[in-house]
């Protein structure tokens, strides 16, 4: 995983300096691009870790935030492809829609298949949209579409594309607090997989421009997926990155249940500005949502 | 086979015994839980006559526990005076677990499973458990199942140096990681309750409680320990003045403006109780006249984790199922017993039982419970001025109450103890 990290930086130190070749972005995203497809089988002390560490009970289901694991390197390789036209460091996760359609079980084999499903015009660069499809046994169980977005950079060809508005936050009370130290995300780094260096050094996360290390994302999305304890088989998820989390920090997060709809939201107590807003829906016929992917679901 | 109930007959209150409450970190910092259990037990035995004497069951039990002390109370009970063929359980609720310790044995006697018993319970918040941290305990684990010298190094390198920093035991509720006055804040600011009702309801607690020090109530109900003879919490000189001075200690944060300071809220505080309780039978072949009769309990739990009821809201909805099962309303009762873990707790509760909407919403009512006469709350004060050793809350509470009834010549009353987790346990003490 380290490797394919330093492979990724040095891809996009090169295409820093010389833009990877054009040519028809059908190659590199949509329908025909290529897929990387690999089988992983759940086992179950390896997902008991990732779920001590993410507060999911260990259970015989595998949760979600496992599987996105799971597909991270291969989605990571695709955009450090040499003629991939933006360079992946730099990147930044903006949202994360995902449906679960069965729950996969700790034992079965899954097969991940990973593709860059779009790249789109956006009016700070150009996002780029990751799918991931989960399998067991020929049988789809998961979908997710993981939105990046390289700021500043244009590609000739990108989709023209109109992203969804950040959703307004009003800091409401506080249900819940969350202490989290840099020992966090060695830890998610340990069970996820994912080094990136702008979690796990200062100097690194200095040279990106973060005040220091930032705790993954995808950890403060796991984490709170499993606060708001969804139990339903089949459920879509969708999540809003807003602003990182400088470790160490205490988050507010406020846990709210409806009748379909379950929202989390984490956000600085000080100063009120959120870090993650997300909602689960345990509804069937809301799940073609993912397809597309930016909405969050709340609007 | 069909078996009909058993007929099941009154479980007795005899009396109870207590170390006086201390602040933490004072007098009694370097008394283990074992330690101030095994007081208060040697100094029921004394009070009754028990030395020697194999007794039906003794429950017990501590919130701030340590793993080695697996049997708290069966090791207490092997250090008192009591036979050393008493058997003894522990059990945790929070801190209910006192009373649903004082319960249980009420249960196996009102059952015959028991003649006679004793309900205690415990709490060091100086002499607590230390933990390593989640990290090196992992890392530990993984030491001691690796089985090659590579998946050793593999553990070993996962450590980093703040790993070997101890883990203290803290107050914030597992799934929320807010702690129990937080809580409380965002309850208080949804009831509006205000810091004057707070601060009033503290300055009673102190106030009953020393006047029922300087009449000599607690005299029977509580031995000196460790140069102690008085809970020390207690502030017989506190006043509105003083307790208004107070800077809030909860809730700033919030929108509302904070109102819960470390006068009305209770401090962390050590010590030991229990509560002696027995059939008639056992009472009368031994010539104890029983104080009261533990009627009946009822436990409640509210879902505090999405913030859809307050933490400490249980009680509320513990005590209309009681009322309801023994017939009763708030009239029948000449005494209100309500802990208070802080005063804006017991002043939202009420708040509970008075309003309309609330009774009507929340416990599906017709009509709200109603007030409670505040002369009849807490007579000899409560947690606030005493101090809240979790677990030995219950106890205290029982035990005082009961004589308090045996004392006046009035006839019921009602307890109630909110606990961590969104639970809630309610009794009916009974002359």
């Amino acid at each position: 995983m380290l490797r394919t990290y330093l492979a990724a930086a040095g891809s996009s130190v090169l295409k820093r300096i010389r833009p990877a070749a054009a040519g028809p972005l059908s190659r590199v995203a949509g329908p025909e691009s290529p897929r990387r497809t690999e089988t992983v089988t759940a086992d179950p002390q390896t997902v008991a870790e990732f779920c001590r560490a993410v507060g999911e009970p260990v259970r015989n289901t595998v949760p979600v935030t496992w599987l996105h694991a799971q597909g991270f390197a291969a989605s990571l390789s695709l955009l450090s492809a040499p003629d991939f036209p933006a360079p992946a460091m730099g990147m930044v996760h903006v949202t994360n829609s995902l449906t679960q359609l069965h729950p996969v079980r700790v034992g079965d084999a899954v097969t991940a298949t990973v593709w860059i499903d779009a790249i789109r015009t956006h009016p700070k660069g150009t996002e780029i949209v990751v799918a991931a499809a989960f399998d067991v046994d020929g049988r789809r169980c998961v979908d997710e579409r993981c939105h990046y977005l390289a700021k500043g950079v244009r590609v000739d060809g990108a989709t023209p594309h109109d992203p969804a508005e950040r959703t307004p936050f009003e800091a409401p009370d506080a249900t819940m607090s969350w202490r989290l130290t840099p020992r966090t995300a060695d830890t998610y780094a340990r069970v996820s997989g994912d080094v990136n260096p702008i979690h796990l050094n200062g100097l690194a996360a200095k040279a990106f421009g973060f005040r220091g290390r930032i705790v993954h994302g995808m950890y403060t999305a796991a984490r709170a997926l499993a606060s708001a304890q969804i139990r339903a088989d089949a459920f879509t998820w969708d999540v809003e990155f807003a602003t990182p989390v400088v470790l160490p920090s205490t988050v507010a997060v406020r846990v709210a249940h409806g009748s379909a709809l379950t929202t989390v939201d984490v956000w600085n107590p000080r100063d009120g500005r959120p870090h993650m807003l997300s909602s689960i829906r345990t509804e069937s016929g809301t799940e073609n949502g993912t397809e597309n992917g930016t909405s969050n679901g709340r609007q | 086979m069909t078996q009909s109930p058993q007929p099941t007959r009154p479980a007795a209150i005899l009396g109870g015994n207590r170390i006086p409450f201390a602040r933490a970190h004072k007098q009694y910092a370097r008394a283990s839980n074992q330690d101030m259990l095994t007081s208060a037990l040697d100094g029921l035995v004394a009070r009754f006559g028990l030395a020697g004497e194999r007794l039906g069951e003794v429950a017990g039990g501590a919130v701030l526990k340590h793993s080695r002390d697996l049997n708290l109370t069966r090791e207490a009970v092997l250090g008192s005076a009591l036979s050393p063929e008493t058997p003894a359980f522990d059990l945790g609720q929070a801190c209910a677990t006192g009373l649903e310790a004082t319960v249980s044995i009420a249960q196996k006697i009102r059952l015959g499973q028991i003649d006679v018993g004793i309900g205690s319970g415990v709490d060091s918040a100086s002499d607590a458990p230390i933990a390593v941290s989640e990290e090196l305990r992992g890392v530990l684990l993984e030491l001691n199942r690796a089985k090659t010298m590579s998946q050793r190094l593999r553990a070993v390198s996962r450590l980093r140096p703040s790993d070997l920093a101890p883990a203290l035991p803290d107050n914030g509720e597992a799934r929320t990681g807010l702690s129990m006055g937080e809580h409380q804040a965002i309850t208080t600011a949804e009831w509006g309750i205000s810091r004057e009702d707070q601060d009033a309801l503290a300055l009673a607690s102190h106030q009953r409680m020393a006047a029922a020090w300087e009449r000599g109530f607690f005299d029977d109900l509580v031995t000196p320990y460790l140069g102690v003879s008085r809970d020390t919490n207690l502030r017989a000189d506190s006043t509105m003045e003083s307790l208004g001075a107070l800077k809030p200690a909860f809730g700033r944060g919030l929108s509302a403006t904070p109102t819960m300071t470390a006068g009305n809220s209770t401090p962390l505080t050590d010590g030991a109780s229990s509560v002696l309780l027995s059939s008639q039978e056992w009472a009368a072949d031994h010539g104890i006249e029983p104080l009261a009769y533990l009627v009946d309990a009822e436990a409640a739990a509210v879902d505090f984790v999405t913030g859809s009821e307050g933490l400490l809201m249980a009680p509320a909805y513990a005590v209309p199922r009681l009322l309801a099962r023994n017939g009763l309303t708030f009239a029948d009762f000449d005494v209100f017993e309500i802990h208070e873990a802080f005063a804006s707790t017991v002043l939202t509760h009420m708040a509970a039982w008075e309003s309309e909407e609330f009774c009507r919403e929340k416990l599906g009512l017709d009509a709200p419970l109603g007030p409670i006469d505040r002369d009849k709350l807490n007579p000899n004060g409560s947690s606030l001025a005493a101090g809240h050793p979790f677990a030995a809350t219950g106890g205290r509470i029982i035990a005082s109450v009961a004589k308090h009834l045996k004392e006046t010549g009035q006839r019921r009353a009602l307890v109630s103890i909110c606990a961590a987790g969104g639970q809630g346990l309610t009794a009916i003490v009974e002359a």
